[in-house]
């Protein structure tokens, strides 16, 4: 075993990126490129995906807004969706919201459970989704 | 909904440099840094059974009834927090000493997820649709108004049987990592 590199142009370098792997196709999104002289990074919120049938690289046009950029943050696969949760943001700050990236409409959704305390319990009221449009080019 | 081995933790607090694994249809996310630097050890885990957005019909039975109890309670109706905006949640019972030791609440916490895929196995008007097209994801949410269950579509209860062997099996794995997270302490 060992690996093997390839020569296609994909995304810049980077790091604190989630990669995903879903039906022959890696997703990559978000990272940070290495800090500057100054020491700050610059943070992503691109989506690339790689192909091993074709051995490509692509970057994803998105139908929908994507997150505000970030590196550090940690995903999962659910049914046709991409789970994202968390990262850093260009200040350093902690994020908590939760992101879905459905690959089949390709749209990001942010999550939101709603919740609420009965007798001390606490209860899900409601789940949302939103999609904000994609600026206009 | 997220379940915490701690209790009183509603919602995963803003965090980085977290993981996040996915055990068949639960989440299981652990530790990470969160605004102050510190590292966490907690662990969260989330049913994605079907989607995160679909829960099924059993689950939104639940909730009815606990907004049908919470009707009662007015006092406690103003306590909401949104995962997305990243506000923990303030439970009456944080600060609480008298918390259960994790290894009670491990268990208690696999007893929950079983409960809750049984309800899934035996719920045969769930939300099948898993596309991802957006026209349905969103639910809507009313505090004033029980939601409305609907009636989804049952044309696949095959799927049950199969569903109720990957989630007995998948329950056999999530005893095992818990058994592991718990003695790992």
């Amino acid at each position: 075993m060992s690996w093997s590199s390839i020569s296609a142009r994909g995304p810049q370098a980077r790091f604190g990126h989630i990669v995903a792997f879903f039906e022959g196709v890696v997703y990559v999104i978000g990272g940070a490129t290495a800090a500057g002289t100054d020491g700050v990074v610059s943070v992503l919120n691109d989506i690339w995906l790689y192909r091993f049938k074709t051995a490509s690289w692509e970057r994803v046009n998105p139908a929908s807004a994507l997150p505000p950029a970030r590196y550090g943050h940690a995903s999962g696969i659910a049914g046709y969706d991409i789970v994202i949760h968390g990262g850093r943001d260009a200040q350093g700050s902690a994020l908590g919201d939760i992101w879905l990236y459905s690959t089949k409409s390709k749209i990001f959704f942010l999550l939101q459970f709603i919740y609420r305390f009965v007798d001390s319990k606490r209860v899900e009221v409601a789940r949302q989704a939103q999609s904000r449009p994609r600026a206009s080019l | 909904m997220w379940r915490s081995l701690d209790k009183l933790k509603a919602v995963p607090a803003p965090r980085y440099n977290h993981t996040i694994v996915v055990i068949k249809s639960t989440f299981f996310l652990f530790g990470g840094s969160t605004n102050s630097g510190t590292l966490t050890d907690e662990v969260f885990l989330i049913d994605a059974s079907m989607s995160l957005l679909f829960p099924t019909k059993n689950s939104l039975q639940k909730i009815d009834k606990a907004i049908t109890e919470g009707a009662s309670h007015p006092e406690s109706t103003d306590d909401i927090a949104t995962a997305a905006s990243g506000a923990a949640a303030t439970s009456p019972a944080a600060g609480n000493p008298q918390s259960p030791p994790l290894e009670a609440t491990a268990s208690a916490t696999v007893k929950e997820i079983k409960s809750h895929f049984e309800a899934v196995q035996s719920d045969h008007h769930h939300h099948s649709d898993t596309s991802g097209q957006g026209k349905s994801l969103v639910r809507p949410h009313n505090k004033a108004e029980p939601l409305n269950v609907g009636t989804g579509n049952s044309d696949d209860h095959s799927h049950f049987s199969a569903k109720k062997a990957q989630l007995e099996k998948e329950l056999e794995q999530l005893k095992a990592s818990l058994a592991a997270e718990t003695s790992a302490r």
